[in-house]
């Protein structure tokens, strides 16, 4: 479930990388997407509790992670 | 890529980011998303540290009623420190800057949380946060270190940002160092069986 997005947001990293824009704005975007890794590794070692994950929280989460690399991908190659 | 573009950027993924902080702090406990691991403790350590002195001091000089009145004023854990202190502020406009410097402070810990990502997976992230660990972008340190932590301010807390800078990064290399002598220990033994 997770491993797709995890690739996704990795490709969105490598975009953030090479893309012509600032460092300060490069570094703030790998921010975001380090605590998104942060959670997508916790999520997918099992370090949230099944309580919460049932309550509807983590997928909406996983949506705003989804929602960040397209922002990204998109505004980058100018399609926004 | 015109600033126009990079505002864009920043705008549109800090509000994304905002909402994340929100549901982060519905996760209960938030500590064990973001602080469990070892590896994490110096994203906020220099943050907990100075509060671990503030603390002290209250305790110290006021006695633990004083210091149960200060704790009222904390923010409810990390989630919160988060929300209110990077997406709080990133979700103005007007204090972008600020942002972007308090995100730069965060980050040089962040290299810490190497061992904690999925093994095999985040290459990219990985790559980046080696790059910036080796000073390979162009940030300048005194926006970073002019940042302040939304922390309350008492006299115990009265160490400059420099100090807490270069406390934050003294955590951050000896946790680099045990990582590479975990990993290198852990190759040790996949390759020549556990040390005796």
């Amino acid at each position: 479930m997770s491993e797709s997005l995890i690739n996704r947001l990795d490709q969105c990293v490598a975009l953030i990388r090479t893309a012509k824009i600032s460092d300060p704005t490069r570094l703030f975007l790998t921010n975001q997407a380090t605590i998104y890794a942060l959670f997508l590794s916790d999520l997918q070692a099992n370090r949230l509790s099944p309580d919460k994950t049932a309550e509807g929280v983590v997928p909406s989460m996983l949506e705003m992670i989804g929602e960040f690399c397209t922002q990204v991908t998109e505004i980058i190659r100018g399609i926004r | 890529m015109t600033m126009e573009l990079e505002e864009k950027l920043i705008q549109a993924t800090s509000k994304t980011f905002a909402k994340f902080a929100e549901q982060l702090a519905k996760v209960d406990p938030v500590a064990a998303l973001l602080v469990t691991s070892a590896a994490i403790v110096p994203v906020i350590g220099d943050a907990f540290y100075s509060e671990y002195l503030a603390m002290q001091e209250i305790y110290r000089s006021a006695g633990p009623q004083a210091l149960d009145a200060y704790n009222a004023m904390a923010p409810k854990g990390v989630s919160e420190l988060i929300s209110k202190g990077v997406a709080g502020e990133l979700a103005s406009p007007a204090q972008n800057t600020i942002g972007k410097a308090t995100l730069a402070l965060l980050t040089l810990p962040l290299t810490a949380c190497l061992a904690t990502l999925t093994a095999g997976k985040f290459q990219s992230l990985k790559d980046e946060i080696r790059t910036l660990e080796q000073g390979g972008r162009n940030i300048d340190p005194d926006t970073v270190r002019r940042v302040e932590y939304p922390a309350r301010e008492t006299c115990a807390t009265r160490i400059s940002n420099t100090e807490r800078f270069d406390r934050s990064l003294d955590a951050l290399s000896r946790k680099i160092e045990e990582i590479q002598n975990r990993e290198a220990s852990q190759v040790h033994e996949a390759t020549h069986g556990p040390r005796p």
